[in-house]
């Protein structure tokens, strides 16, 4: 039998992470090691930290991934990367994910914004969010980061739209304890600024709605990593049955199989980043690909976690009870991620007939 | 961080030209016909001309039967092979024991063997598996027992992958039994002339084989290393084969052996799905339920290549497999028509993939065995495995 010869070009499959990209995960590992200690995320009110997120402010996480030319840093989405994992070992209680997409967003319609706007988005004393669904005339809807942001951006009518957010809607009560909120882009009491219109709307709406599931598949990465690093810890002091229970394969495999969907995981983020910052169009498939398995990883990494720690695993004391709520709670504002399972074939495929 | 296609440089896409012209005139149909029937891993001529252009150890210099090629030439080698098909499974055990060979045996017979393994005369096989010791290694029974300045070999190897392609086994022996077993053992190069040899065929399709050892005599320069010390001589090549160096995770991945195998499945079943069919005139995939199970098995495949290390040995066997059976399901009763079946989809490739991944999980060191390994060297895990 002739098998097909695949047309397989030659490609780098280089993972490592750079000088520049070590020096960021470190600045950022030991800020929320030293800022974010476990306390502080079950202290903040409404998942919302603002002392915590002002200190953040220090290291420019906002603006680092905007071009120079709109006032920011001239970073990427790997930079972006790289950080919103640190940011995910600690679900720490500030708006990370939202903050850092809608200012890349923001940016590219610099001169249709208010005065100023831009430069307080960057420096974090405005807080941007992300409507991630298209507004619906007369439906609220969920949003990431409402009940605390300055404004929300989001698609209404065909128009990318950014409205004020004078009145903060209340925080909903979640699972992830995030600051979530219902909000209607067309119908509130806030001031409106069209920033796009038809298909450059919806093009930039899009992008954004993209990177926005990126760089929480890179959190999601962060919430799986410190799940296992919680449980593999216990496993290697407590005992039971006369031994520790991290020699018996029944806990230490699962552990395995969550380290495994971890990893690969990281590093499809780290290829779709790369992809997207590279500008290549025919790699469009490499987001949706490290969002479903990064969702699917911190859910398996979160259970096997838990139940690694046993009763004590399942108790509101545990750490883990934590990261366990953020693993789905941060991922479902966004819809079904088995749904991303058509973005990956529209790429392949094309369109749905 | 780099994922772009590689940039050849001039003398490297001249060296890529070389290679295709080479597999054009020497990887026939004839070859894959004959691995397709025998599923021997190995194909004399092929292997042989191979060993003429120094391409079985490429790096090494010309002067011993290399080719000194460049890292980057060495991996455009890799890459065509592999995208080509190239039956390679018995090159790949003479080439991950010919380390230890060359560390542990006497200097002039290494000399030997290693020449004769540049240039495609010499293979090996790995004597390790038997029909009572496989995960567990270290309890092999096979006896050898000193006898002046040679060796009696007593006992049976099993799934000798390539014994039969094979000059020498790479074997390990117990010479002491009344030592504890990692202690107990040493590893021979034997040369397999007058052993018998019986095939094993798989559900796979692969042969393999089980090997007969009866007062198989060996003279003791073929001994790698000291007597009682086959272990540490045997952990080299094991480590090698389990993916395992010091650096655990900063290894390229091993997913890829599967992983093309996976990209495969996927182009066949993706010619298949955008195919109308012949019964309604629709196309598979635009039936919602194949196509989100067609994305789904898209990630699968880029996860396959994507884990480093024995982590990659895991997923990409383990994804193989679950991504053949739910090809399999997607054709339907065609999917039962094995290759060379009038009316089998895709060539029957589905169907003879969903059996031969099987295999993937079990043979180079089972899963469980790699999930003990990562358990162990990545997470550091206790060891689960007790010590005897």
């Amino acid at each position: 039998m002739m098998l097909p010869n695949l047309e397989v070009p030659l490609r780098h499959a280089d993972f490592s992470l750079e000088e520049h990209h070590l020096m960021l995960q470190e600045a950022f590992r030991s800020f929320f090691k030293d800022r974010c200690p476990i306390e502080r995320v079950r202290e903040a009110e409404s998942g919302f930290d603002p002392t915590l997120w002002a200190e953040l402010q220090d290291l420019r996480p906002i603006a680092m991934a905007v071009p120079e030319r709109s006032g920011g840093d001239g970073a990427g989405l790997a930079e972006l990367v790289v950080v919103a994992e640190e940011f995910g070992r600690r679900v720490a209680p500030v708006p990370l994910v939202e903050a850092a997409v809608t200012a890349r967003l923001l940016a590219r319609f610099a001169d249709r914004l208010p005065t100023d706007l831009l430069r307080t988005v960057l420096d974090g004393s405005t807080i941007a969010t992300l409507a991630l669904h298209p507004g619906l005339p007369g439906v609220m809807q969920l949003i990431p980061s409402a009940a605390v942001a300055d404004v929300v951006v989001g698609l209404v009518d065909d128009q990318l739209v950014m409205v004020t957010n004078h009145t903060k809607p209340a925080t909903v009560t979640n699972q992830a304890n995030a600051p979530l909120g219902r909000f209607n882009l067309s119908q509130h009491d806030g001031s409106t600024t069209v920033l796009a219109l038809g298909d450059d709307a919806r093009s930039a709406f899009d992008s954004a709605q993209r990177e926005w599931k990126l760089i929480m598949a890179a959190a999601q990465i962060g919430i799986a990593q410190t799940s296992i690093d919680i449980a593999v810890a216990y496993a290697r002091e407590r005992r039971a049955f006369g031994t520790l229970i991290g020699a018996f394969q029944a806990i230490a495999h699962p552990l395995v199989d969550a380290a495994m969907a971890t990893e690969t995981s990281r590093r499809l983020c780290y290829k779709a980043a790369w992809w997207a910052d590279h500008g290549h169009h025919d790699q469009r498939k490499h987001i949706p690909f490290a969002y479903l398995s990064a969702h699917d990883a911190a859910v398996l990494a979160t259970k096997v976690g838990i139940h690694t720690l046993g009763g004590v695993g399942f108790t509101v004391e545990s750490d883990l009870e934590l990261f366990f709520r953020c693993s789905k709670g941060w991922t479902l504002v966004a819809g079904d991620p088995n749904r991303v399972l058509d973005e990956i074939a529209a790429e392949l495929y094309g369109p749905a007939a | 961080m780099k994922f772009s296609e590689i940039e050849l440089s001039e003398t490297d896409s001249l060296f890529l030209k070389e290679v295709r012209a080479f597999l054009d005139e020497h990887l026939t149909e004839e070859v894959h016909q004959e691995e397709w029937e025998t599923g021997s891993g190995h194909n004399v001529g092929f292997h042989k001309a191979l060993g003429q252009r120094g391409w079985i150890l490429p790096t090494w210099p010309v002067a011993q039967g290399g080719a000194g090629l460049t890292e980057s030439q060495a991996a455009i080698l890799q890459h065509e092979l592999v995208v080509r098909n190239a039956p390679s499974i018995t090159k790949g055990t003479t080439t991950l024991a010919l380390p230890a060979i060359m560390s542990y045996g006497d200097p002039e017979l290494a000399a030997q063997i290693a020449c004769g393994v540049a240039i495609g005369d010499i293979c090996i096989c790995l004597g390790y598996t038997e029909p009572d010791a496989g995960s567990d290694l270290a309890t092999v029974r096979t006896k050898a027992t000193r006898d002046g300045d040679e060796w009696r070999i007593d006992g049976q190897k099993m799934f000798t992958t390539g014994a039969h392609n094979s000059h020498y086994s790479f074997l390990l022996a117990r010479t002491d039994p009344d030592l504890p077993r990692h202690k107990g053992v040493t590893m021979f190069l034997v040369p397999l002339e007058g052993v018998e040899i019986r095939a094993i065929n798989t559900l796979g399709g692969e042969r393999t084989n089980m090997v007969y050892f009866d007062g198989h005599r060996v003279h003791d320069r073929y001994r790698l290393g000291e007597v009682n010390r086959g272990w540490s001589v045997l952990l080299g090549p094991l480590n090698a084969e389990h993916g395992i160096r010091h650096d655990a995770m900063a290894v390229e991945s091993r997913g890829g052996m599967y992983g093309h195998a996976g990209s495969i499945a996927l182009e066949y079943m993706e010619q298949w799905a955008q195919t109308p069919s012949a019964v309604d005139g629709r196309r598979p995939i635009d039936d919602p339920h194949i196509r989100r199970r067609m994305a789904r098995a898209a990630l699968s495949v880029e996860q396959m290549s994507t884990a480093p290390g024995p982590m990659g040995r895991i997923v990409s066997s383990e994804l193989l497999i679950e991504i053949a059976a739910d090809f399999s399901d997607m054709l339907g009763p065609d999917g039962l028509l094995p290759p060379g079946t009038t009316g089998a989809p895709c060539d029957g490739w589905i169907e003879y993939a969903h059996r031969y991944a099987q295999g993937t999980a079990i043979y180079g060191g089972t899963t469980d065995v790699h999930r003990n390994i990562v358990a162990e060297h990545i997470l550091g895990l206790p060891r689960s495995t007790p010590k005897v």
